[in-house]
């Protein structure tokens, strides 16, 4: 999974493609209305949904817009480190840098004594096999 | 011979790793280390020579015997840019203003007073509340141009140029807005894992220990144990009698429990 900013740059970017994707299909999709007594106009560009699809449609196209504003402004509110100052973060950073330090110093010791104490398991079962 | 090794280098297809790789091992490392001790050792002994305090840090490469020179590594570009493949970088990468691009702002600008003003921390934990605030900001606006877009185009559609070149600069505006943001996360994330090998190599340590206890107590009833056998080994001769009648009961109730079983 990507970061948050990717996340909402993406989304971003699908949001452009659904306005363009909107447009489009209002534009190649809808019907004509004849001119008071003239006969309705056709075109080769556009094939003509019947009403009750387009209109579907339409609120689909909508709601998935609406959808995806929802998307946005969620990401946005969950981005990491809202209300963290730079310098904040800084002496997080140095603060997290000391533990692990230590945190890794222990661990070493302890990996020792581990190794110490198979040796000891190691003699102890020996022994108990000579017997 | 040389020159045309060099020249085998050059025409390679993809290029060999520069040939001082192969000085970088440990026992080399150890040893610039052991130099590095040696020089503070005798900086510090002899502090009346300013000259070597002022340049603290810095190892005097002619000193180092040529396979440790190529483990210090040069000073950055003194005039913060360097070339790659043809390309030319600079060394902080600045994020491009979007004034400079020629597009409108449409959010006060924060960056460019941020680094001015690092002991105010007030007003840095603001600007993340800012950012995410102008974002939101955008992302409705984006909409809001849009339905007038589609407004426009549904009454005058030769008119549309203007909306779309708004909804153009609200795309970039909020991207841009993203991408200052980047340092930040990267901050955050890097403090969250942080965080998690912090964790996991406390719970490593955890384990071992009681890994240790389980093992020691285990060993302590074993060593235990093996007194007690000792105890009751050692003494036994003024008991042999009792001992042997006890066990002599125990076998001659087994042999009759054997003789039972096969019974019908």
């Amino acid at each position: 999974m990507a970061d948050i900013l990717t996340q909402l740059q993406d989304c971003l970017d699908q949001l452009a493609t659904q306005f363009y994707a909107s447009i489009r299909y209002i534009s190649t999709h809808h019907d004509f209305s004849p001119v008071g007594e003239q006969e309705k106009l056709s075109s080769t560009d556009v094939t003509p949904d019947p009403p009750q699809t387009f209109l579907a449609a339409q609120r689909e196209l909508a709601r998935d817009l609406i959808v995806k504003e929802q998307q946005i402004e969620y990401l946005i509110s969950v981005l990491p480190g809202i209300g963290t100052s730079e310098k904040e973060q800084e002496e997080r950073l140095k603060a997290l840098e000391r533990e692990l330090r230590e945190a890794e110093e222990e661990r070493q010791a302890a990996v020792q004594e581990k190794e110490k104490l198979l040796e000891r398991l190691d003699e102890v079962i020996r022994s108990i096999r000579r017997v | 011979m040389a020159d045309q090794q060099q020249n085998n280098v050059l025409s390679a297809v993809f290029p060999a790793p520069a040939p001082f790789y192969k000085y970088f091992t440990p026992a080399n490392l150890a040893r610039l280390e052991e130099y590095r001790r040696a020089h503070e050792t005798k900086r510090a002994s002899d502090e009346t020579s300013e000259a070597l305090t002022t340049s603290d840090q810095h190892v005097d490469i002619a000193d180092l015997s040529p396979e440790l020179r190529f483990l210090i590594p040069p000073e950055p570009p003194a005039d913060g840019v360097y070339r790659s493949f043809g390309d030319i970088y600079n060394i902080n990468d600045i994020l491009p203003s979007l004034s400079d691009q020629g597009i409108e702002q449409l959010y006060p600008s924060h960056s460019s007073q941020q680094p001015q003003s690092p002991q105010d921390s007030t007003t840095h934990s603001a600007w993340t509340f800012d950012h995410t605030f102008y974002l939101r900001k955008l992302a409705k606006s984006l909409l809001l141009n849009f339905l007038e877009l589609v407004g426009t185009l549904s009454i005058a559609p030769d008119q549309y140029g203007r909306k779309i070149e708004d909804l153009r600069t609200l795309f970039i505006n909020s991207h841009h807005l993203i991408n200052e943001y980047r340092p930040h996360q990267a901050r955050e994330s890097l403090i969250t894992m942080m965080e998690e090998q912090l964790e996991s190599s406390k719970k490593e340590t955890e384990g071992v220990r009681k890994m240790k206890e389980k093992v020691e107590e285990v060993l302590r009833q074993l060593a235990s144990g093996e007194l007690d056998l000792a105890d009751t080994a050692a003494p036994s001769d003024q008991k042999e009698g009792e001992r042997s009648k006890a066990d002599l009961d125990e076998q001659r109730n087994i042999w009759a429990a054997l003789e039972v079983e096969p019974g019908p």
